[in-house]
């Protein structure tokens, strides 16, 4: 028996501590050069006198209120979009009457894996009036008579971008879903059948439950996305017509480019403030799924 | 090894790491006393001139020995922010071809050096065009030297306008107007206009205020518009969309976009550069040009160009003047310029002279420089929205004229 033991444990701990400070260090500091100190700084902007004079400023004007609700609306549609084709795809690609699911999984990545500069450009001229391969196609089937106004009209460009956006999403959201599908064990489908359930009840009561974790996780991700979308609105429409597709980024992009640094601080606080509202629920969440 | 010895080789590592970055940053940015970094001119220049800028560069390298140019191609898209960010932050280079109206910002702010001194000898102050000269001025001093200088007038088809009877284009506005809606049938429009991009929206805006008797008058620490004008140019831009002789695709398109809808002969006139003059006979279109129309005749359009501007912060200051003062010789203000110099000597070129060019060139005596006061880029926002508003019979163009004349009141600075 050793009457030192004791004494020495707190001392290796204590070195085995200091080892892992001194190791983790360069990765904070960099965390804080690069991702902390915009932040104060947004922070600090936001809630100096002239952050205040900009955000009164701005909550006093008619397009606030408008970009506010583009913003929403943008989200929803992008978020639901994504979530509602990615979960069809991933099911289909399961599906045993699939041939090559690889081979198709790996072509519906092409729109995730496209740069959004590239996605936008092209999109817009699809969508051109006219131009656009869309309003040629429907008016080849018969659909429409005469162009639709994709990009100029306000009650239906926002969304035509979300669907863009959709088109650039919902790929992950396939992905992380097929990932899922394959670790729910086969033995839970095969009961359910001899339960006689069909495939919208294996939906409902096995596939859905068991990816609840998976479609949070994915909600959240893509919500962030959508929040801090840009490249796709501003290359397609720079915020218009008459501010109908202008969200939170284009904003702050705006108020950039005028150089009017109140106002980028003023609404990137607003933006931080509900990215780190979606961020807090995310790590409650991996809190709970640890424990 | 021991848990020490571990943890003294970890920061040592770290130590190394960071010593190794801070020498690469140092040697990357050169040093002052590095011979070779003292004659060494960087250009910032748009990727539009990338040819003619590498053969002057070259040649200017030529004719002096020792002294280098480093070319960093900028693009339209991103030329005004990535400019902007490294005045403020103090990275700038030597030279930077910019927008001639962005040019008061950067002045206002200290950014720019006075070269006022730099107009002499082979670059005589009296051989610029005075307007273009305007535009670079702050207070009295030159803070840049232009050499393009360019406004924009009529492009129309000439077989479009002859199949509906018109044998010469339209004179003034309300010509343009009875013309437009003649021509609009069969799925072409008599004219449409750039309101999808907000710059350029700004800039047809401005040529229809100037047009119609608006001005930008400097009171006292601010610049006022006129709100009755303001709207009066909104609505004639706005109420030929509404009323359908304006194509819809308006709302959508930038200045590219409407020459594209020209050449597919899906618009019979429109208001264009004299940039749009090449592509378009390129494409095999009987096209023609004209002044743009105005009340009872010629309209006044915003004049606008590129500069050479140097940064207050450049240090070699004598390679750069003597790189510059090469640039703006008659000959090379000539190869670097697509509509047309900012030196009368460089308009003798044989490209600026020809039918289709000539309106362009006689448009610049019915032209004012484009406002280039502090907050415009602000005020551009609100125009654009304000416009397209307009254009799709949202807002009154009388609302949507004051909109505007209060921003500008409110963010404009002289």
């Amino acid at each position: 028996m050793s009457v030192t033991a004791p004494a020495r444990a707190p001392r290796a701990d204590a070195r085995r501590a200091w080892t892992g400070r001194a190791l983790t260090a360069p990765a904070v500091l960099v965390m804080v050069a690069l991702a902390g100190l915009p932040m104060v700084t947004v922070v600090v902007g936001g809630f100096s006198a002239s952050g205040w004079d900009a955000l009164r400023d701005l909550a006093g004007s008619p397009a606030f209120g408008q970009m506010l609700r583009n913003t929403a609306v943008w989200v929803v549609l992008s978020v639901v979009g994504a979530l509602v084709i990615g979960y069809a795809a991933a099911l289909l690609l399961a599906h045993r009457s699939v041939r090559l699911p690889g081979v198709w999984r790996s072509l519906l990545l092409i729109p995730y894996i496209t740069p959004a500069i590239v996605s936008a450009t092209v999109w817009k001229w699809y969508l051109s009036r006219d131009f656009g391969l869309l309003n040629e196609a429907l008016r080849r089937l018969g659909i429409v008579d005469g162009p639709v106004d994709w990009l100029s009209n306000t009650h239906v460009v926002l969304p035509a971008l979300a669907a863009i956006q959709v088109w650039a999403t919902f790929p992950f959201v396939m992905l992380f879903v097929s990932a899922g599908l394959q670790a729910i064990p086969a033995e839970r489908f095969e009961a359910a059948r001899l339960f006689g359930a069909g495939p919208f009840a294996i939906l409902r009561y096995v596939v859905l439950p068991a990816l609840r974790g998976v479609t949070f996780i994915l909600v959240l991700i893509i919500t962030v996305w959508a929040l801090n979308s840009f490249v796709i609105i501003w290359v397609v429409t720079r915020g218009g017509p008459a501010g109908a597709s202008t969200i939170l980024p284009v904003t702050i992009y705006q108020a950039f480019k005028s150089g009017n640094y109140a106002s980028v601080y003023a609404v990137a606080v607003i933006q931080l403030a509900v990215t780190m509202l979606l961020v807090g629920l995310y790590a409650r969440r991996s809190q709970v799924d640890e424990a | 090894m021991s848990l020490r010895a571990k943890l003294v080789t970890g920061v040592a590592a770290v130590v190394v790491v960071i010593v190794a970055v801070v020498a690469v940053a140092l040697a990357s940015g050169g040093s002052d006393d590095d011979p070779a970094a003292a004659h060494t001119v960087t250009w910032w220049s748009p990727n539009w001139d990338k040819e003619q800028a590498e053969r002057l560069a070259t040649e200017f390298e030529q004719q002096n020995p020792g002294t280098t140019v480093t070319i960093v191609e900028t693009t339209w898209e991103t030329m005004a922010d990535k400019i902007r960010v490294a005045l403020e932050s103090g990275t700038a280079p030597d030279v930077i071809t910019e927008l001639t109206s962005r040019t008061g910002l950067y002045a206002a702010k200290g950014q720019l050096l006075d070269v006022s001194s730099w107009y002499t000898g082979s670059m005589a102050r009296d051989d610029f065009l005075p307007s273009a000269l305007d535009a670079v001025t702050l207070d009295g001093k030159l803070y840049g030297v232009p050499f393009r200088w360019d406004g924009s007038a009529l492009i129309y088809n000439k077989d479009m306008l002859a199949a509906a009877g018109y044998s010469t284009p339209p004179a003034t506005w309300a010509e343009f107007e009875t013309m437009a809606k003649k021509l609009t049938a069969n799925g072409v429009s008599g004219t449409a206009w750039p309101l999808g991009n907000d710059a350029n929206t700004a800039t047809r805006w401005i040529d229809q205020y100037f047009t119609y008797g608006g001005d930008f008058a400097v009171d006292g620490s601010a610049v006022r518009v006129d709100p009755a004008k303001a709207g009066e140019a909104l609505d004639l831009i706005g109420s030929s969309i509404v009323d359908g002789w304006a194509s819809k695709s308006s709302l959508e398109v930038d200045n590219t976009g409407l020459r594209d809808l020209f050449i597919n002969k899906k618009v019979a006139m429109y208001v264009g550069g004299a940039f749009d003059v090449t592509p378009i006979q390129q494409a095999g279109i009987n096209l023609g040009t004209a002044l743009y129309p105005g009340v009872d005749g010629p309209g006044t359009v915003s004049a606008d160009g590129f500069s050479f501007l140097v940064p207050a912060g450049t240090k070699n200051v004598d390679d750069t003047r003597k790189f510059v003062e090469f640039l703006a010789q008659p000959q090379n203000m000539a190869a670097l310029t697509q509509t047309f110099p900012a030196r009368t000597s460089a308009g003798n070129d044989p490209k600026f002279t020809g039918e289709l060019i000539k309106p362009f060139f006689d448009q610049l005596a019915h032209a004012k420089p484009n406002p280039g006061y502090a907050g415009m880029t602000e005020l551009t926002a609100t125009i654009y929205s304000a416009q397209q508003s307009v254009g799709l019979a949202r807002t009154s163009a009388s609302s949507a004229g004051q909109q505007v004349a209060d921003q500008a009141a409110k963010v404009l600075k002289p």
